[in-house]
C-alpha cells in the first residue's frame, strides 16, 4: 500500500515540473491550447458568466500547480502517462463542464427562488416558458443568432454545411463521414474550412 | 434520427468539436492553420498565473497572521498587572524553562533593560495562549 502510494507520488509532476514545462511550451503547443480554450469558452456562450479563454487557460495551470502539492484540491499532472499539453487539454475540458453545470444548477436555483404565484394561483418565474434547468430565451437566442452567422459563412459549402449539422445532432466524426458518404481527405478538408472561418 | 438539441447545446457541441479537432492537429496543421495570426499568450498567462498564485498565499498568510496577532492581543489572559511582575514572571520562565525562548530571543535578550514592556506582555500572552503560563502563574 505504502509502495503503491509512493509509486503514484512519483508519477505526479512537481511545481518545478510544471513551471519547467510550463516555460518551455513550444510555440504551437501554445497556440493548440489557446485555440482549444477560444471554441471551449465560445461553446458555453452565456455559461461562460463573462469568463473568457484566458480564464481557462489561467484556471488550468493554477489548478495543476496546486495540484503538484494537494492532489486532493488541485489536478495533478501524471507525467509519466501523459504529456503536458495533454493534461492541460483535460484539465480545461473538465473546467469547462464544471462551469457549464455550475451555471445551470445556479440558474436552476434562480428561477425557482424567483418564482411567485399569480392572483389566479399560477406560477410564474421571471423566465416563464423556461422549467428550471432549462436554457433561458435569451441564452437560446444568443446562441440561434450565433448558429444562423456561422451557418451564413457556408451558404455555398454544401459539405461544411452538412458536417456542421451532422455536428450539431451529436454524430462523430466517423459516423458522418459513412453518414454522408464522405472520405477522410473531403471529410478532413471540409473541417479545415469550418475552422477557418469560425475563428 | 436523434433528439433535436436546443441552440445553446448544438452551439456547445460544434465548438467542443471544433476545440478537439484543434486539440489532434499536428505542429504543421498547427503552424500553417494558424501561422499569419499573432503568437499566443499562453505562456504569459501561465507565468502570471503560477506567479499571482504566491502572491496569493503570502496574502493569505499575511492576513492569517494579522488576525490571529489581533485575536491574541483583544483576548484576556490571567497576567500579573503590573510591569514589574511582569518582568519578574519572565525572568522566572527564562530561568526554568530557556527551551520555551528561542536561542537568538534569549541571548538577545539576556539583559532585560533591552526588552520593552510590549515584547514582554506579547510574549507572556503567547505563552498563555500556548497553554504553558498556569504553571509558573501557580508557583
Amino acid at each position: 500500500m505504502a509502495e503503491q502510494k509512493k509509486d503514484v507520488k512519483e508519477q505526479c509532476a512537481t511545481r518545478e515540473d510544471v513551471r519547467r514545462a510550463a516555460e518551455s511550451l513550444s510555440p504551437t503547443d501554445a497556440k493548440r491550447l489557446e485555440r482549444f480554450a477560444v471554441y471551449r469558452v465560445r461553446g458555453l456562450g452565456r455559461k461562460a458568466m463573462s469568463r473568457d479563454h484566458e480564464d481557462l487557460l489561467r484556471e488550468a495551470i493554477t489548478s495543476t500547480w496546486i495540484g503538484a502539492e494537494d492532489t486532493s484540491h488541485g489536478r495533478s499532472w501524471r507525467k509519466a502517462e501523459v504529456s503536458f499539453v495533454q493534461h492541460l487539454l483535460g484539465a480545461m475540458r473538465s473546467i469547462a463542464s464544471h462551469w457549464k453545470e455550475a451555471f445551470d444548477e445556479n440558474e436552476a436555483y434562480l428561477d425557482s427562488e424567483m418564482t411567485i404565484e399569480t392572483e389566479e394561483g399560477e406560477t410564474r418565474g421571471p423566465i416563464q416558458s423556461a422549467p428550471s434547468g432549462e436554457p433561458s430565451q435569451e441564452r437560446v437566442l444568443i446562441a440561434k443568432e450565433e448558429l444562423r452567422a456561422i451557418s451564413l459563412l457556408f451558404e455555398t459549402d454544401i459539405e461544411a454545411a452538412l458536417i456542421i449539422e451532422e455536428i450539431k445532432e451529436g454524430w462523430s466524426g466517423p459516423e458522418t463521414m459513412r453518414r454522408l458518404g464522405m472520405t477522410r481527405n473531403q471529410y478532413e478538408a471540409a473541417v479545415r474550412r469550418i475552422r477557418y472561418h469560425v475563428k | 434520427m436523434r433528439k433535436k438539441r436546443k441552440h445553446d447545446d448544438e452551439l456547445d457541441l460544434l465548438m467542443s468539436f471544433l476545440a478537439e479537432s484543434v486539440a489532434q492537429m499536428n505542429d504543421d496543421q498547427i503552424r500553417e492553420e494558424y501561422g499569419d495570426e499573432p503568437g499566443s499568450r499562453t505562456k504569459e498567462i501561465f507565468k502570471a498565473a503560477i506567479r499571482e498564485f504566491g502572491r496569493q498565499k503570502v496574502r493569505q498568510a499575511r492576513s492569517e497572521y494579522e488576525s490571529a496577532a489581533k485575536a491574541l492581543s483583544s483576548r484576556s489572559y490571567n497576567l500579573p498587572s503590573g510591569r514589574s511582575e511582569r518582568r519578574e514572571l519572565f525572568s522566572a520562565i527564562l530561568s526554568k524553562r530557556p527551551d520555551l525562548c528561542s536561542p537568538a530571543f534569549t541571548a538577545q535578550h539576556r539583559e532585560l533593560r533591552d526588552l520593552t514592556d510590549s515584547d514582554i506582555e506579547s510574549f507572556l500572552r503567547q505563552l498563555a495562549e500556548l497553554g504553558l503560563l498556569d504553571s509558573f502563574l501557580k508557583k
